[in-house]
């Protein structure tokens, strides 16, 4: 795992798990008709089930 | 009586280890099936919806298709895997291509005697060769056959590639679906 001074982690992914956002990804584009250079925006929910550990 | 009703030829460029064959206006509804084509290591369906997994991330693949009236004959011996499944196609027009890609240009609707429940036997040779890389050139080749016929098990003709089997082993001990509490891993603070 990296880490750094802020408050954050990040991680490696495995090629499982990279097949499985890319999907998430496309079907997203998909089913929103999301073009190219169309602009969006990504809100990041936590997960209640996870909040106590932050 | 086995011969194909037509043949096509043509690259096809994916991404994210996958490509997909979609019936019209059900891209971007599906939910993933991607657990159940890692667990045979090639190919799943939902309705209207089938993915088939490529060992190179991104790139072009050597894709035909041959489409029947009838089951033609299985013909393993020119590749490493080969598993056939069922595909419910509502609207009749499934095509192939890689996530957020169109079409390749020259490969017809694919469910060629229209709406209805078709048998896809996906053919793939060449997996073990540049896993995880980007292909410019074909270095996996896949062949699809499809035709009419009712909703039938998933039957694997041929498991033999390495990639296919890495891919069987991680599905058991890491499958991509969390959904009970136990199985999610916490998220880890910086000084982790």
């Amino acid at each position: 795992m990296l880490t750094g001074g802020g408050r954050f982690s990040r991680r490696v992914i495995d090629e499982s798990q990279n097949s499985g956002g890319g999907g998430v990804l496309s079907r997203f584009y998909s089913g929103d008709r999301v073009l190219e250079r169309d602009a969006f925006m990504v809100y990041i929910t936590p997960d209640p089930r996870r909040v106590d550990t932050l | 009586m086995n011969e194909p009703v037509r043949n096509a030829h043509a690259l096809l460029r994916l991404s994210y280890h996958q490509f997909e064959l979609v019936d019209r206006g059900m891209d971007g509804t599906s939910p993933p099936t991607l657990d159940a084509a890692h667990a045979n290591g090639l190919v799943a369906a939902q309705r209207g919806a089938a993915v088939v997994l490529a060992s190179i991330h991104t790139g072009y693949v050597d894709l035909s298709v041959d489409l029947h009236d009838h089951a033609p004959e299985p013909d393993t011996a020119p590749w490493d895997d080969v598993v056939e499944i069922s595909l419910d196609a509502p609207h009749g027009e499934v095509r192939a291509a890689g996530l957020m890609s169109n079409p390749p240009q020259g490969l017809p609707v694919l469910t060629h005697a229209g709406p209805g429940t078709y048998r896809v036997r996906v053919h793939v040779r060449g997996r073990d060769t540049a896993v995880d890389q980007v292909a410019t050139d074909p270095v996996e080749f896949y062949r699809l056959s499809l035709w009419p016929a009712p909703a039938a098990p998933t039957v694997i003709h041929k498991q033999t590639d390495h990639y296919g089997a890495t891919l069987r082993a991680r599905a058991l001990s890491h499958p991509l679906t969390h959904d009970t509490p136990e199985t999610v891993l916490p998220i880890r603070s910086d000084h982790d």
